[in-house]
């Protein structure tokens, strides 16, 4: 009861109003304590593409891969097979490059990849003189083959990173070929194995199912 | 023929009235054939077309829905590639898809042409 003897009803414009800063305090707050790594969105003056501007088109939706398990494979036609943990792979000399991602359904991204070259890899492991392919395996059984001659004359690399943030697990993590100049289904997320063959007729994933296999963005899309 | 009411009277007849022919569609019926045409001609004619018209609206329906298809068949292959027992893979759907757009194009314009053309010559007749 107030002091004049009227019963004081709750303002419910006041209660209202209250209720309507707590959220607005609420949805502030994370953004304003945020202290974690923030995506690059631009890189020397050029533009980026957001990471979630990646559409996604895997054949079996995102892999969930444990650093702590996880071993990166090198093998076939190699002097000496490697099994490489992430900090392995992580130990070779890395560097960053902004490069173009074009997928053959009608999208592209330009994103900044921080990443490691293959050919030190395979330098390591020792490529025979008879393997002539090299072919990537994902963790979700994609596949995907690009020439040996290509591979070491161009700047194919294994990503971990992109847009300065660490591959996220839909996009690839831990590594990502980034197979510059090829369109997207090229790039194999979640590689585990690199494969060196001399089975110039080996088709990957989508290479067997209608896809042209030199991927070249400037080439045909589809097999003759 | 339904007998109905002809004039104030209301006496039946079986004779259609001038006003039943004034009701059909448009265009129809209204055109005399031409001196030195025969009727059957004149009807099959227009009517061909009429049917050529209705078939291509159906064909565009089929072809547009065909279109959202592969487009889902690039987009969404992991549930339309086994839905079609791997018919419509994602190559297959894109290459599809791809010539599919002016194919949609040719069968519309020709569906709305005709009927634009029946249109304009009903109301020219």
């Amino acid at each position: 009861m107030s002091p004049l003897g009227t019963k004081r009803r709750p303002s419910w414009i006041a209660l209202l109003l209250q209720g309507w800063l707590v959220v607005a305090c609420a949805g502030t707050g994370p953004s304003l304590s945020a202290s974690g790594p923030v995506e690059i969105r631009q890189y020397q003056g050029q533009n980026l593409s957001a990471i979630s501007d990646i559409l996604e088109t895997d054949i079996a939706g995102p892999q969930y891969v444990s650093v702590d398990t996880y071993r990166l494979k090198v093998s076939g036609l190699v002097t000496k097979p490697l099994e490489l943990s992430y900090d392995q792979v992580l130990g070779y000399s890395h560097f960053s490059k902004v490069a173009n991602l074009p997928c053959v359904t009608g999208w592209d991204a330009t994103l900044l990849w921080e990443r490691v070259e293959i050919k030190d890899i395979l330098a390591t492991a020792g490529v025979r003189d008879d393997a002539s392919v090299v072919i990537f395996h994902g963790v979700d059984g994609y596949t995907s083959s690009l020439p040996l001659a290509f591979v070491q004359a161009n700047d194919i690399l294994l990503a971990y990173k992109m847009n300065g943030l660490t591959l996220p697990a839909e996009e690839g993590f831990p590594f990502m070929v980034v197979s510059e100049s090829k369109w997207g289904y090229k790039w194999v997320k979640w590689v585990d194995e690199i494969e060196l063959s001399s089975d110039t007729s080996y088709r990957g994933y989508w290479e067997s199912r209608g896809y042209d296999n030199n991927g070249d963005r400037n080439g045909p899309m589809f097999q003759p | 023929m339904m007998p109905h009411v002809q004039g104030q009277t209301g006496r039946l007849t079986s004779k259609p009235s001038s006003a039943m022919v004034q009701t059909r569609g448009i265009g129809e019926g209204r055109q005399a054939p031409q001196a030195g045409q025969s009727m059957f001609v004149w009807l099959k004619n227009e009517r061909t077309i009429r049917r050529i018209g209705r078939w291509f609206g159906w064909i565009s329906l089929a072809l547009v829905l065909l279109t959202i298809l592969t487009g889902y068949g690039i987009t969404q292959f992991r549930i339309v590639t086994p839905l079609t027992a791997g018919f419509l893979g994602k190559a297959v759907s894109q290459h599809w898809h791809e010539s599919l757009g002016l194919l949609v194009l040719a069968a519309l314009a020709v569906h709305v042409g005709i009927a634009l053309w029946w249109r304009w010559k009903g109301t020219r007749d």
